[in-house]
């Protein structure tokens, strides 16, 4: 016979009264207080299950209910119920601090997989199966906002915009796994020397970039460049793993409150740039291939991104690198001069 | 967005008191116990994104359940608990449906962006429903000595205030902001009820308006500050960095990005900062003049102290990859219960179940047309 001290609450009033729960060998359940005299079987009421230290609760078929503030009392009462045993898995999960450490490392196992291949992967597969049309919309819009804002009309000689396209056609030419791709000149005094690759394959270069080139070899490798993140999809995939990435990250902290949940853009950001230094590194190896296809060193592409980092004047390494969308400089130089 | 949880303002999960002045151990002040540890509470924690992760999200419903129970069940007042009773069924089958609404607006928004637009107008229109939805849902699934909490806001009245109140405050340059976040406050309190007895809502707009006038100034006034002293610091490291370089143009550029990056969290700590005292300063208002029959609630929380819990927590959760959050989350729901109080003008027996609980008692739950978790 095992007694429980509760607290009476009938369901219909908010009085409280002193009230006490006994639990026979029979198997009989009974409940006594002021006024209370009542007596059931075990299936009857319902214990709560036990979480950390808070209360329990057992539900009456009336629709009273008895707090219980003794969690081990109760605990070792139910066991004579037989049978019976609640949520107790759970309890036995959240009680001890070995199973919450092994929590914590499949959670950050998991979490790190997740990142480092499953976004990735799934982002590579999502963006190959859809049809290359999806894209065109997208990137006619992007070139469209950025002629009305940062971009003017290009200012070099129609000779040299004819002879640009040309070598730019001498890339894609014989590619037939890339989408179809188009090359646009821009001149742009914000941005200075830069190129880029918008969605469905337009890729832009500056005014700026072709008159810091010292010869044709150093151009072809920066739009090899481009058309290798062209080659991978590499725009459609980043946003892609950016709304995954987002997703997951909202998913992990996504009950904080909205001041607290503000702790999630840093890791959200971090991952973010990680994605698209991969994708400088898988743009660098393809332009790389590319050059080599023709005869041309890799090293023209290492010799200008050199040019264009000095340029801009960015700063390179250390603890900076992780907040930065381009691997460092001189590491990108090393794999290009190491891949061939 | 629209969830309510007892660590945040609203009154619908606080039962009874008065706002009488002063505070210390006078007779009939009843205070708020919270026993929640950061330590217990982290197993908890972990257990649940565990679970959550292995199950592809479909255990969070459950996980939110076992949250809110632990933080109801840590709660206490006149020894007795507060008590979370919803189905994780019904959490489940709301987020489904959110999820899935907006998963069909992400496809809209790809293949057919004038119904996207459509979609949009008619969010607006579904947000009042959301929210007295979810107010609803967590008032009746919260419950403290066997006596539910009820929110019978209805959708016309969460339309003027969430809705057309919004529109009026951008057209009048946010001079009805104040007008309008006091309007919801009385909505949220108003049409609250403990068992039969509802919440009464006395504050007057007055004091909004002085709290947003003088958080308005204020931000104005440290955002000119803050240029000031950049504008000052950038005109001096630039001739430095000059002056060092020769023509120097890359120490100038590291220096320009260490200065955005500093720029850019100066300002995000002025907002936020901003928005934490606001917020707790309504939060004590808004409970010092809510009342419930013959008894009022008190709170007095220090916007001071919760502006350095809220920011230390999150620089805490970010230095600890977020391993830190459950111990930062009992840090700043402990604080809040600790300045609120209830004094006892009336028994705190005496309060009654409405009609239809008694009806719920006996079994003939009838069941809510939609009883779903729409509160994310």
């Amino acid at each position: 016979m095992i007694r429980v001290a509760a607290t009476y609450y009938d369901g219909r009033s908010s009085a409280q009264r002193a009230a006490e729960l006994v639990f026979t060998e029979q198997g009989q359940i009974e409940v006594s207080g002021e006024e209370i005299e009542l007596s059931f079987k075990y299936p009857e009421l319902r214990i709560s299950s036990r979480l950390g230290n808070t209360p329990r609760y057992v539900y009456l078929p009336d629709g009273a209910r008895l707090e219980i503030a003794d969690n081990d009392a109760i605990d070792s009462a139910i066991k004579t119920l037989g049978g019976y045993e609640g949520n107790q898995f759970l309890h036995f999960l959240e009680s001890r601090y070995t199973t919450a450490f092994a929590a914590l490392l499949v959670c950050l196992g998991v979490v790190f997989s997740v990142i480092e291949y499953g976004i990735p992967v799934l982002a590579r597969q999502v963006a190959f199966a859809l049809p290359p049309g999806l894209e065109s919309t997208l990137g006619r819009e992007g070139l469209e906002t950025l002629d009305r804002g940062i971009f003017r009309p290009t200012t070099l000689e129609p000779v040299t915009q004819a002879k640009l396209q040309r070598l730019f056609h001498t890339l894609t030419r014989g590619d037939s796994e890339s989408p179809i791709t188009r090359f646009e000149l821009r001149s742009s005094p914000r941005l200075g020397a830069n190129a880029f690759a918008l969605p469905s394959g337009i890729v832009i270069m500056t005014d700026d970039l072709v008159k810091l080139s010292e010869n044709d070899e150093e151009l072809l490798a920066v739009m090899a460049h481009e058309v290798g993140h062209v080659h991978h999809r590499h725009i459609l995939r980043q946003i892609l793993q950016n709304s995954m990435t987002a997703l997951l990250v909202a998913g992990l902290f996504g009950d904080l409150s909205s001041i607290a949940g503000l702790s999630a853009t840093l890791p959200t950001f971090l991952v973010q740039q990680k994605y698209t230094r991969e994708f400088e590194r898988e743009a660098d190896a393809f332009a790389a291939e590319t050059l080599r296809a023709r005869g041309i060193p890799a090293a023209h592409l290492a010799s200008m991104l050199k040019r264009l980092s000095d340029a801009h004047g960015a700063s390179e390494g250390g603890l900076l690198n992780y907040l930065s969308s381009h691997p460092a400089t001189d590491e990108r130089a090393e794999a290009l001069n190491e891949s061939h | 967005m629209a969830s309510i949880d007892i660590s945040q303002t609203a009154p619908v999960m606080v039962p009874p008191a008065d706002a009488a002045e002063g505070a210390g151990a006078e007779p009939g002040r009843l205070r708020f116990e919270f026993s929640g540890t950061g330590g217990e509470y982290f197993r908890i924690w972990i257990v649940n994104v565990l679970l959550s992760i292995l199950t592809l999200g479909i255990y969070s419903a459950w996980a939110k359940v076992r949250n809110k129970r632990y933080f109801y069940g840590s709660t206490s007042l006149k020894g007795a608990s507060f008590e979370y009773t919803a189905n994780p069924v019904n959490i489940l089958k709301g987020r489904i449906l959110v999820l899935s609404v907006l998963v069909v607006y992400q496809v809209v928004v790809v293949y057919a962006p004038l119904l996207a637009g459509i979609m949009g107008l008619a969010f607006v229109f579904l947000l009042p429903w959301v929210v007295v939805q979810a107010l609803a849902f967590n008032a009746r699934y919260s419950s403290y000595r066997n006596l539910r909490f009820h929110f019978d806001g209805k959708y016309p009245e969460a339309f003027r205030y969430y809705i057309l109140w919004t529109i009026f405050a951008i057209f009048t340059l946010g001079l009805a902001y104040p007008y309008a976040i006091y309007l919801r406050k009385g909505f949220m309190v108003n049409r609250s009820r403990y068992g039969e007895t509802s919440f009464q809502f006395s504050a007057r707009a007055r004091y909004f308006y002085v709290v947003y006038v003088i958080a308005t100034l204020a931000v104005v006034g440290l955002f000119v500050g803050m240029g000031v002293l950049f504008g000052g610091i950038a005109a001096i490291s630039g001739t430095f960095a000059d002056a060092q370089a020769g023509t120097g143009d890359p120490g100038k550029a590291h220096a320009l990005i260490v200065a955005m990056m500093v720029m850019y969290l100066a300002v995000l700590a002025v907002v936020l900062g901003t928005a934490i005292v606001v917020q707790t300063l309504i939060t004590n208002y808004v409970l010092q003049h809510t009342k419930l029959g013959g008894l009022g609630l008190d709170m007095r929380m220090d916007p001071m102290r919760v502006l350095w819990i809220q920011l230390s927590n999150v620089v805490v959760i970010v230095l600890s990859i977020g391993m830190m959050i459950p111990w930062a989350r009992v840090r700043i729901v402990r604080y809040r219960f600790s300045c609120l109080s209830v004094l006892e003008t009336e028994p705190l027996d005496g309060f009654l179940a409405s009609e239809r609980e008694k009806i719920t008692a006996t079994g003939n739950e009838m069941g809510d047309a939609l009883d779903l978790d729409l509160g994310l």
